[in-house]
């Protein structure tokens, strides 16, 4: 038989579920949607990603789905005979040597924008606007400005220059027509974030750099470019991440093309492209393998992003500065034979 | 308890419970099983009660309007029975993975029936997509005979000896000849290799001559459309239009080749086999089509048949401008063009008042058989499309009524041929109806015989197969790959399919 619940056994039981909520239902409630899609969209994907990649999975026949454990890992990692390590690699190939190539333009031609827009010259803010509008364009309707621009036969480019280069069909020129789009269909983002840093800069600082004798260009690497290393940060993070997911410039502009005969990806393809070519293949059980590449190169792109965080880490000095100055000080007052304040190491700071 | 830990409690329940569900979703089910509700009524016949079939099809524009005429002439036959179809097309080119991710997560939308590339059949059935249907004609009490089918397509709706579908037609891509510049000039539509040779040879010589009659088909400026004889398109003139990158090109023009010379594209393993030496040699002939040297059987080529940077802009563009005279495209796209061009030039005169039928079309026989002769030599690489049944369908009388259907379709696609198909069935292809129909005289007769159209042949290995060989055709108009021998091009993708396919067998 049931036993019977007190009046204060029940008493006490209310009292503390009213005081969680008293307590706990302002954090439920603002971060229970959240949690709940981060969950459903995030978590619950990269979970069922994971158990893909460790089986065949045919996305036709879900009764045809077998283990396979870590072999597909094993055939990215090892097996060059297979055709999925040598077109993965070949594709991840593509992207960094893309990345390395884009990721310095995509922060140094908005910060070189940004500064001139912050010299606020006549119309600036006409300018701004200007600068930001390709960012607001889908990459499909860039995309096809790009493809009237540089293409063979009915190109304006090549009408302007009497001439039918493929522009879109030779590697080199391919990669430069997709470089080209994603600068000026991407900088926009990068400008906002930078110019916003520029306008926090403290004027004092200028102000004191001049003082001292600094010249514009030893201005911007003494006192501009430290004061938005954030931004830079940022950037540097947001642009690296950002392209090693290209695949949207490339799938208009040249959907991976011009073709390698020895491999079944274009010169173009990106590892993004790659992914999603395998998933249109027709091949319904190619899942598996698919998700261990995603899987895969989401390690590689933490690796990138660990090694980023730990280059652009804050240096912290210690005392070490603090003490020398100091010691200067001490010097100095020695020699002029004065007194000398004693140096507090607490004042300087204990980080 | 503090705030902290209550959170970190929430988000492990959620991650755990995220994970339990993707282990569930990973480990789903493909249940084939069939809910026996079938019911005969006192004549023996099935009987269905508001039976509402869920078609999706591959046919897109311009021809579904035709395939819509046949399913509303089944609509009306069934309509007292309690049976009806919807056709829904899908072209986005997603087609077969869509057909795939819904009958997997979400059934209850998936179609019943798909109307399909019968060359796509072997796939689908390898992986469960779609049934066997002998046994609901059979539930059906109506009797099907695939000896009423054409057996070049017929072949193809079978899978391990099953049958997996009911062929609807055939078709293959077709040459669109500017007939008027070609009479004009006094030169006759091509019928063999040699004939295109010789004819190509005679455009270009009397381009260079000056002396080359043409005209453009422009909608908006009719004195465009006067016949000229200046050189207009400058120094080098290109008679045929091959886009390098033209899905009609690269999907018949290379795999006809391969037939015409006696080759096939699949072995009895479904590999592909199409890297023969007939493939190659017209392979080196479309090479020298773009640059006008060597020869053919002899006789120099007298200057560059096509100019190797044409894409799919230029495969209508420049046929009505009048620059090339042979151009390739899809055959649903006939009638539309046909009527445009006579509309525009069929009655303007030249200055003899002579007046000249502006467009014309050739299929493709012959026309890559470096033997004439050969009993091969008019084979024709053809595509079919195919009714076949969705393993969603988990009601045995659906099932009976999209066979049915199916069967219904296809004996009564007189209509859907004025999009540029030929029957499969047999019965259509003798009636009277099929050929007084306008469209057949003024088209369909062009097509050739049906009989003559090969197939890709039952492979579940399509993609590596097909796209293979069209990457074959594609490389040799690439100026990427002048490097290259035709041999080596051949060669490199042909291995890369047999790495594909066992690389595909191994996961």
């Amino acid at each position: 038989m049931a036993r019977m619940t007190t009046a204060s056994e029940y008493a006490l039981k209310r009292s503390k579920r009213k005081q969680f909520f008293k307590n706990y239902g302002i954090v439920l409630l603002f971060l229970g949607p959240f949690i709940f899609f981060f969950l459903l969209f995030c978590v619950y994907p990269l979970f069922y990603g994971i158990v893909m990649s460790l089986m065949r999975y045919n996305i036709a026949d879900p009764s045809k789905n077998e283990w396979r454990g870590f072999s597909y890992f094993q055939t990215l990692l090892s097996n060059s005979n297979s055709i999925y390590n040598t077109e993965f690699w070949y594709s991840m190939k593509n992207t960094a040597l893309f990345a390395v190539i884009l990721v310095p333009l995509a922060i140094l031609v908005p910060l070189a924008i940004a500064v001139l827009v912050n010299s606020k010259p006549r119309g600036y803010k006409v300018f701004r606007a200007l600068i930001y509008f390709p960012s607001i364009l889908p990459v499909s309707a860039s995309g096809v400005i790009f493809i009237s621009l540089f293409g063979t036969n009915f190109g304006y480019i090549n009408q302007w220059l009497g001439q039918t280069i493929g522009w879109l069909d030779q590697t080199t020129t391919a990669w430069f027509v997709i470089i080209l789009l994603c600068l000026w269909g991407g900088w926009g983002g990068n400008f906002i974030i930078l110019s916003a840093g520029l306008k926090n800069v403290d004027k004092s600082l200028y102000e004191a750099a001049s003082v001292d004798g600094c010249t514009g260009i030893r201005r911007m690497f003494a006192v501009t470019l430290p004061a938005i290393k954030p931004q830079l940060i940022v950037c540097l993070f947001t642009t690296i991440i950002g392209y090693f997911g290209l695949y949207g410039q490339v799938y208009v502009l040249t959907n991976g093309g011009p073709a390698n005969p020895d491999t079944g990806v274009g010169t173009t393809a990106t590892i993004m492209w790659y992914l999603q070519s395998l998933m249109n293949s027709g091949q319904y059980d190619i899942y598996g393998m698919v998700s261990a590449m995603g899987l895969t190169l989401g390690v590689f792109i933490g690796c990138i992003t660990g090694i980023q965080l730990f280059l652009t880490r804050e240096r912290k000095s210690g005392t070490k500065l603090a003490r020398a100055f100091a010691a200067y000080k001490a010097e100095k007052a020695e020699k002029a034979s004065e007194p000398v304040p004693a140096v507090r190491e607490e004042a300087n700071g204990n980080e | 308890m503090k705030k902290g830990k209550i959170i970190t409690k929430i988000i492990a329940v959620g991650l755990a419970a995220a994970f339990t569900a993707g282990i569930a979703a990973g480990c789903g089910s493909g249940s084939n099983n069939v809910q026996d509700d079938l019911k005969f009524d006192e004549f023996g016949d099935p009987v269905f009660e508001n039976v509402d079939l869920k078609v999706w099809s591959i046919v897109g524009d311009p021809d579904d309007v035709y395939l819509e005429k046949v399913n509303k002439m089944f609509n009306d036959y069934y309509r007292e029975n309690g049976l009806q179809a919807k056709i829904t097309p899908i072209v986005n080119g997603d087609f077969y993975q869509q057909v795939a991710n819904t009958i997997t997560t979400d059934p209850r939308n998936a179609p019943d029936v798909i109307i399909i590339h019968s060359e796509r059949l072997s796939g689908l059935a390898a992986n469960n997509v779609i049934v066997p249907m002998s046994e609901y004609f059979e539930a059906a009490k109506t009797e099907f005979d695939p000896d009423a089918y054409l057996d070049n397509v017929m072949g193809e709706c079978y899978y391990q000896n099953k049958l997996y579908g009911v062929p609807l037609d055939v078709h293959a891509g077709v040459w669109f000849v500017r007939s008027d510049i070609l009479e004009k000039n006094g030169l006759e539509k091509p019928t063999t290799l040699t004939e295109f040779v010789e004819v190509c040879n005679a455009l270009v010589e009397k381009y260079e001559a000056g002396t080359l009659w043409h005209r453009e088909m422009n909608k908006t400026n009719e004195a465009a459309c006067v016949w000229t004889q200046s050189k207009t398109f400058g120094d080098n003139y290109y008679p045929v239009v091959m886009s390098k990158d033209g899905g009609i090109e690269q999907g018949w023009i290379p795999q006809t080749a391969v037939f015409q010379n006696g080759g096939k594209l699949t072995d009895e393993k479904g590999y592909p086999a199409w890297n023969t030496k007939g493939l190659e040699d017209v392979m080196t002939m479309f090479r020298n089509w773009q640059t006008g040297q060597g020869d053919f059987k002899g006789t120099p080529y007298k200057g560059a048949f096509v100019s190797g940077k044409d894409d799919v802009n230029t495969v209508w563009s420049k046929l009505a401008s009048g620059e090339a005279v042979f151009s390739c495209e899809g055959p649903w796209w006939i009638e539309q063009r046909l009527n445009e061009y006579e509309d525009i030039l069929g009655d303007l005169p030249d200055d003899g008042n002579k007046t000249y039928a502006p467009l014309d079309i050739m299929n493709m026989s012959k026309l890559y058989a470096l033997d004439e002769n050969a009993e091969y030599a008019g084979e024709i690489y053809g595509v079919g499309h195919c009714f076949s049944i969705c393993r969603t369908v988990t009601s045995k009388t659906k099932r009976v009524a999209a066979a049915l259907y199916a069967k219904f379709m296809t004996e009564n696609a007189v209509d859907y041929m004025q999009g540029g198909h030929l029957p499969a069935c047999k019965a259509i292809l003798e009636s009277q109806q099929y050929k007084e129909k306008p469209f057949y005289d003024r088209y369909l007769k062009e097509f050739g015989d049906p009989e003559n159209f090969v197939m890709l042949g039952n492979t579940p290995h399509y993609s590596a197969v097909y796209e293979g060989l069209k990457n074959v055709y594609s490389d040799i108009f690439n100026s990427n790959f002048k490097d290259r021998t035709v041999a080596q091009i051949i060669k490199s993708r042909y291995d890369y399919a047999v790495n594909f396919i066992k690389a595909s067998e191994g996961l």
